[in-house]
């Protein structure tokens, strides 16, 4: 049962690639911004996962809670730093795309300089064993990875549907203008925005050192793209989307690599978003956004 | 035949009618009102006539031909041109240039012809230019041709969206709240000069307004909205009278 | 910046004389040895980064849509040209060009194949379209056996030789001098303006007759072609090519570029891409932080001066020389 097997591996992969498409499709429904540097925040809470367990040897627990913190954290800084500014100012599309951009580039290369090119091992957080069911075996980290990710979205959910904030989240990215004006607090709301969406990537990047046992300074790119593309395919802005996105792009990502070529696989996800774009560009679960004229 | 035929139009936009079984006509030459209160479905009219929104049922006729799953672009060339009510003028190029992109269709080189600066180039250019300057004058703008839009005061930037649409060669104007951020004074040029553009370009103009004495005065004949709904109907006098239109602005 | 004055035909004509003076005092610099070769190629670099750098203003100033995979485009002509010159039985005086024109078309159908789907959507889809193309086209000529995967293609020839060492420079130069030519002639024009229409908005600029969407892929494929162009003549250039030196990095470099000099303004484009070429070549000690570095200036950028050093300006040496002159006259009367 291989093809089984595959599917499952597919979906631990993928539950990675969810938890971050949660954090870029969050901030677009926000401030319309594709934070580029989203996925370079997966390679700070990778990085630090790696400097707090490995090289101080903290216990996991604690590894992992200082790695939510630091990511949330950078999140804010970025926010705060970069684009508040620019969100504030209501500034052109493009002058904020370039300064997420720069933004991904800076922290890519700060860690260079920091940890080097090369990529670091770290060994695997999780007691993995192999769990046998009738004649698939699948290893307890895709287990753990599916577990983490639903629980993650369901967290969400109830975040957004159920607390002040969550509802202010959902008011501002329906009509931020109007949100001002009954007295919500924008500023707050797209702060608070960042710090979970890079909350969820650091539960992302614990998941993905987990999984992969390595890290290096550029791994927030193609799993940035990726993540991004299982947000597009979901439909943006969508939670249950994103989710559902990032499980198809990581089932296409190990089926093309059991069964087409281990290389191509970013070719294969690339081509579901331009054929997704051609198609439905609202995604799956997106509604449709028309401009006021 | 009439200019435009408009019949049982709607539009739906997440559940809400924003409006529903709308019809109307335009004849040539002619200055129509479309008024209502804010909300009203005024510019989704608006929209669904040139383009930008698709309509989910009726039909759209200018000259017997249908508009509908015609793109805004295509629209225009046909022969309709709108201003926006919260103006969309290209703001970093210079009024004159503003002007010119509306002008697009009156010039046929070829990019390669206009990369290479072919004679033909510089020709269609002189004649677009000149007629450009020209339009100007119809609001005393000629002053203004190299500024750039947006240093523009309001009024003239309303001013000059009305030119660029006026360039693009319309047989109906389309004019949203021309009036809305001018002083009484203005207004009434205002009023002058729709009728000035009617009578020398010889085309016909919708408007939506909020100002009533504009709207009473200029427009030979009124369509009014309300929730999506058309209400009414008539002559500026007919609708001065009607209950329903002043239920409608003045509440039960 | 009205065209129809009475004094563009002397203008022309000055800049014409200005651009032949410099490429004469360049060529002969370099014929007669007094810039040596380190400096000639640094030349070359910094003109094909021009060439580059205007391509990407092209969308990205002028039109406003942002692209971050312009190194693809360079990959595929860099790899069209090399393969054709590689393979053919021409001489590479007459190869050259041929492979040069084939590494336009290919990357000028790359950017067709990824700007039919991308450029009816907003602007942002493009960013993140281009930016895997960018990354996917390296993976593709990773595995593929006809561009020799990670190994690259080595002993691509250079018209440039020991008897005539500015040849791959002329080529560069004149290049470049048409690529801007033609940029500020198509900017200025019918076309032009439909273009900065799109930019300024385009709900009003379809409403006004323009085929938005046309324009919008016109430019897009334009820039993609002079792109492949570059990438031609930077792998004759460099004689060594392999996908890595078109990565992402690639293309930051391209756009900082484009955003340093100001988007829309060509001539900020030319300036910051000769300062940015060699400036780095001269502080070879900090070539580790230079994307660093380049990274707070972009983010710098965007957040105090977002529209670059330039603007949306050019700069013009006989409208300067007219200003001057203008001057001069001015304190003449004034003495009288």
């Amino acid at each position: 049962m291989e093809f089984i097997e595959q599917v499952l591996n597919g979906l631990g992969q993928g539950s990675i690639f969810a938890l971050v498409a949660l954090g870029y499709s969050m901030v677009y429904g926000i401030v319309q911004l594709i934070n580029f540097a989203h996925g370079d925040i997966i390679m700070v809470g990778g990085y630090t996962a790696f400097v707090t367990f490995i090289t101080f040897g903290m216990p996991l627990w604690l590894a992992v809670i200082i790695s939510i913190l630091v990511c949330a954290a950078v999140g804010l800084i970025i926010e705060r730093v970069a684009y508040h500014r620019l969100i504030v100012h209501n500034a052109a599309r493009i002058s904020l795309l370039i300064t997420a951009l720069g933004v991904s580039i800076f922290l890519q290369n700060l860690f260079m300089l920091i940890f080097g090119a090369e990529p670091k091992h770290i060994s695997t957080l999780f007691p993995m064993e192999t769990i046998k069911l009738g004649n698939t075996e699948l290893s307890s980290n895709t287990i753990l990875n599916i577990v983490v990710s639903v629980i993650m979205m369901i967290g969400l959910q109830l975040l957004v549907n159920k607390t002040k904030i969550g509802k202010a989240m959902q008011a501002s990215s329906e009509d931020a203008g109007a949100a001002k004006l009954m007295g919500i607090n924008t500023n707050q709301v797209v702060a608070f925005t960042f710090m979970v969406g890079s909350a969820l990537a650091a539960v992302g990047a614990i998941l993905y050192c987990n999984t992969y046992s390595q890290i290096k300074p550029t791994m927030g790119n193609f799993l940035g793209l990726k993540a991004f593309v299982a947000a597009v395919l979901g439909g943006i802005g969508s939670i249950p989307g994103a989710m559902l996105g990032g499980y198809i792009i990581g089932i296409a990502d190990s089926l093309t690599k059991a069964y087409v070529s281990s290389t191509l696989n970013d070719a294969v996800v690339f081509g579901i978003l331009i054929l997704m774009l051609s198609v439905k560009p609202t995604g799956i679960m997106g509604g449709d956004r028309r401009e006021k004229v | 035949m009439h200019l435009l035929v408009i019949k049982d139009l709607s539009v739906i936009f997440g559940g809400l009618h924003a409006l529903n079984d709308f019809h109307m006509f335009v004849d040539d030459r002619e200055i129509v009102g479309l008024i209502g209160p804010n909300g009203a479905g005024k510019t989704t009219v608006f929209n669904l006539l040139t383009g930008v929104y698709a309509p989910s049922g009726g039909a759209i006729r200018f000259e017997g031909e249908s508009l509908i799953d015609k793109k805004p672009f295509q629209i225009n060339r046909i022969g309709i041109a709108r201003t926006f009510q919260n103006i969309r003028i290209f703001k970093n190029m210079t009024v004159l240039d503003n002007i010119k992109v509306a002008m697009q269709q009156d010039m046929k080189y070829t990019v390669l012809a206009g990369m290479t600066r072919m004679p033909f180039f510089w020709s269609e250019e002189k004649k677009v230019d000149a007629k450009a300057r020209k339009m100007l004058e119809i609001f005393d703008m000629e002053e203004t041709a190299e500024h750039t839009a947006a240093n523009l005061p309001y009024g003239l930037q309303r001013k000059l969206e009305i030119l660029r649409a006026l360039a693009s060669n319309p047989k109906l104007l389309l004019l949203d709240e021309p009036a809305a951020g001018m002083n009484p004074t203005e207004t009434r040029e205002l009023m002058e000069t729709i009728r000035k553009i009617r009578d020398d370009f010889k085309i016909a103009i919708l408007l939506i307004e909020h100002d009533m004495s504009l709207v009473m005065n200029v427009c030979e004949r009124l369509y009014v909205l309300d929730y999506g709904n058309l209400i009414a109907l008539g002559t500026p006098e007919q609708i001065r009278a009607n209950e329903k239109v002043i239920t409608a602005y003045l509440g039960s | 910046m009205n065209i129809l004055k009475k004094k563009t035909g002397v203008y022309y004509l000055i800049n014409a004389v200005l651009v032949a003076a410099l490429f004469l005092v360049l060529i002969i610099v370099i014929n007669t040895g007094t810039l040596n070769g380190y400096y000639t190629d640094i030349l070359t670099f910094a003109l094909i980064n021009i060439v580059l750098a205007v391509s990407l203003n092209l969308v990205t100033g002028i039109l406003g849509q942002l692209v971050l995979g312009h190194a693809g485009f360079m990959l595929v002509g860099a790899y069209a040209a090399a393969l054709f010159t590689k393979n053919s039985e021409l001489s590479l005086t007459v190869a050259f060009p041929i492979g040069l024109v084939l590494s336009g078309l290919f990357a000028a159908i790359c950017g067709v194949v990824i700007g039919l789907p991308a450029l009816r959507l907003r602007g942002d889809y493009l960013a993140i379209i281009t930016l895997g193309f960018g990354e996917i086209i390296r993976v593709i000529a990773n595995n593929l056996k006809i561009t020799n995967g990670a190994m690259g293609l080595r002993g691509i020839d250079s018209l440039s030789n020991r008897n005539n060492p500015g040849a791959m420079f002329t080529y560069a130069f004149f290049i470049a001098v048409v690529v801007i030519f033609l940029m500020f002639t198509f900017v200025r024009s019918r076309h032009g303006r439909a273009v900065i229409s799109i930019r300024e908005d385009e709900i009003a600029a379809e409403s006004m007759g323009i085929n938005t969407t046309y324009y919008k892929m016109f430019a897009f494929v334009l820039a993609a072609f002079i792109a492949g162009i570059a990438g031609g003549v930077y792998a004759h250039h460099v004689g060594v090519i392999d996908p890595a030196k078109f990565d992402f990095n690639r293309s930051v470099e391209i756009l900082i570029m484009v955003v340093l000099g100001g988007m829309g303004s060509i001539t900020g484009s030319v300036i910051s891409a000769s300062v940015l070429t060699i400036l780095p070549e001269l502080l070879r000690d900090f070539s580790q932080y230079r994307m660093l570095i380049y990274s707070v200036i972009l983010i710098c950028l965007m957040l105090f001066k977002p529209s670059g050093l330039l603007g949306r300006y050019e700069i013009s040496v006989p409208g300067l020389l007219h200003a001057l002159i203008k001057k001069i006259k001015n304190k003449k009367s004034g003495e009288v």
